[in-house]
């Protein structure tokens, strides 16, 4: 048994230690936990079973953060995605400067989600630039709270979060357009086809795999979003832009721990079965290319 | 090569686009430098004179030299740690045969997508005297970055031939020194890579290190910013300051390594 010798066990040691002690150890803590009452001003922890999960599933506050977790994953997901594309395809067509727009669209991606939320929270404030720029092209009956207005709270939210995070996608798509050989394209060209053929037949099935890559980490990420609405917004006005982790956050604030975890194990099962359901539809989309 | 209208328009599209990327940036280097009451105006206007010295009354008051070292310290020790704990177990992952060792490497993959449990994870560092610590801080990034870092650096060590570690082995290379001298340097693409990643997401870390670390005194640089709104909420010129302040180190680094950026984040994702 060479390889034992060659490959011994200590070798995945730290890492294992550090991944199942500080990953492993309170997730699945945390699925027990929910089962409790755990609470900070109570000496002991009792085992309650479904109880909170059935407390849980009573509150209106849960569904609406779960309903706008949703609105907020799909929109942000097929924006970011789609004006991925597009910036990708117009980077990878001739263009003077391509270098250059390329960083400044993925400038947004390496600042932290606190500074690009405050940053926001100025441009977007009632007298600030976005509302001044409406009225200087004489829209100005468009401007309107963008932050502070229930209505709009989530949807400007998504916006800022698509600004932050489509260079991410860009960057993905244009790494695989650019793995598409020059031959096949030339070949589609000489064969008479349009643009338009050659984007449908040729670009995008070569592309299918990045886009299945692309839309689960948007989808993923999102679902999981927090730091952005806890800046801008903090889940107002009025809950109008509250999602699972800012409820949960709030949930620990008031000391109902067991409550908030048992709100973490849903989030927890929705991200993983939506992973699970993505991968699967997308893998045969792949296939029927 | 003649231009074509598409190429002009499609210049003009990439134009605006850029503009819509750095007019908000813009907005906060301009502010930075008004006085109070030009900076409440929150307009593009240059300021009437450029007061440099707002900058140094951020300096002291939102503490960033302060963040800025805590930043470093968490940053360099999370990413030290994740690529020698996560060079080792990639290693030992995509070579050793063996049912199991496959179902580890499964178990690791668990970990890139579901959220990690909060309160749980602070009930544990608070038993093992770690919360509040950077020490506490740092094992609970390695342990939310680690499982990316294995993927990623399993992909690039199965490139490698094995005659390697054979031909090391035969020489009577111990199994630490063949890691160590002969795979451990040719890995270095992918220590680039995941240095990229782990270091941005460590270094903009917000939620995490809210939970974990509650002295002021030992937060980061992004807390400065957290920290100044909720004192200097109206004194916009020194709000931009010092958002400005927190985006410099970041921004100075993609000044010079953005190609390497761009890519270590793409291959971090396209892996993941």
């Amino acid at each position: 048994m060479l390889h034992r010798k060659m490959y011994p066990v200590w070798l995945i040691v730290p890492a294992l230690a550090i991944y199942v002690i500080m990953y492993i150890f309170p997730t699945a803590s945390g699925f027990y936990y929910s089962l409790t009452d755990w609470s900070p001003y109570k000496d002991s922890i009792g085992f309650v079973g479904f109880e909170q999960f059935a407390e849980l599933f009573k509150t209106k506050a849960m569904y609406t953060a779960m309903k706008h977790t949703v609105i907020y994953a799909v929109i942000v997901t097929i924006l970011q995605n789609g004006l991925g594309v597009l910036l990708a395809l117009l980077l990878n067509s001739k263009l003077a400067g391509r270098n250059f727009f390329r960083s400044v669209y993925f400038l947004p991606c390496i600042l932290s989600a606190l500074v690009v939320g405050y940053t926001f929270t100025i441009v977007l404030h009632p007298d600030g630039i976005f509302n001044q720029f409406l009225s200087a092209i004489g829209l100005s009956e468009l401007s309107k709270d963008w932050l502070g207005d229930p209505k709009l709270a989530l949807y400007t939210v998504t916006l800022v979060n698509v600004w932050q995070w489509a260079g991410s996608s860009m960057a993905l798509y244009l790494a695989g357009l650019q793995g598409i050989s020059k031959d096949m394209l030339e070949a589609a060209v000489i064969d008479g086809t349009t643009y338009l053929q050659r984007l449908r037949y040729v670009m995008l099935p070569i592309l299918a795999p990045v886009v299945t890559i692309s839309v689960l980490l948007s989808m993923i990420g999102s679902m999981k979003t927090f730091e952005l609405i806890y800046v801008t917004t903090g889940g107002g006005p009025g809950g109008a832009t509250e999602v699972m982790n800012t409820f949960i956050v709030k949930q620990f604030g008031a000391g109902l721990y067991a409550y908030g975890t048992a709100a973490n194990v849903v989030l927890f099962l929705s991200v993983a079965i939506v992973s699970i359901f993505l991968v699967k539809l997308m893998r045969k989309g792949e296939t029927a290319e | 090569m003649k231009t074509s209208y598409g190429q002009w328009l499609r210049t003009a599209v990439a134009i605006v686009g850029s503009l819509v990327i750095l007019i908000p940036l813009a907005l906060v280097f301009l502010g930075s430098l008004k006085n109070s009451a030009e900076a409440s105006k929150l307009d593009l206007s240059l300021p009437g004179e450029w007061l440099w010295s707002n900058y140094k009354t951020v300096f002291v008051e939102g503490r960033l030299l302060n963040g800025f070292k805590n930043s470093a310290i968490v940053t360099v020790a999370t990413v030290a740690l994740t690529i020698a704990a996560g060079s080792m177990s990639a290693y030992f992952l995509s070579r050793r045969p063996g049912r199991w060792v496959q179902a580890l490497f499964v178990f690791f993959f668990a970990g890139m997508i579901a959220p990690p449990s909060m309160i749980p994870a602070i009930k544990l560092l608070q038993s093992l005297h770690l919360s509040g610590e950077f020490i506490g801080l740092i094992l609970f990034l390695s342990a939310l970055y680690l499982p990316l870092t294995i993927f990623i650096m399993s992909g690039f060590v199965r490139s490698l031939p094995r005659e390697l570690d054979e031909a090391a082995t035969i020489d009577g290379a111990s199994s630490f020194y063949t890691f160590r001298r002969i795979i451990f340097p040719l890995l270095k693409p992918s220590i680039a890579t995941v240095t990229v990643f782990v270091a941005l997401y460590t270094w903009n870390d917000f939620s995490n290190t809210l939970y974990i670390i509650s002295d002021s005194s030992k937060w980061t640089l992004p807390f400065s910013v957290y920290n100044f709104v909720s004192i200097y909420g109206t004194q916009w010129q020194y709000v931009f300051a010092d958002l400005l302040s927190v985006m410099l180190p970041m921004l100075i680094v993609y000044l010079f390594l953005q190609r390497y950026i761009i890519e270590g984040m793409t291959a971090g994702s396209v892996k993941g």
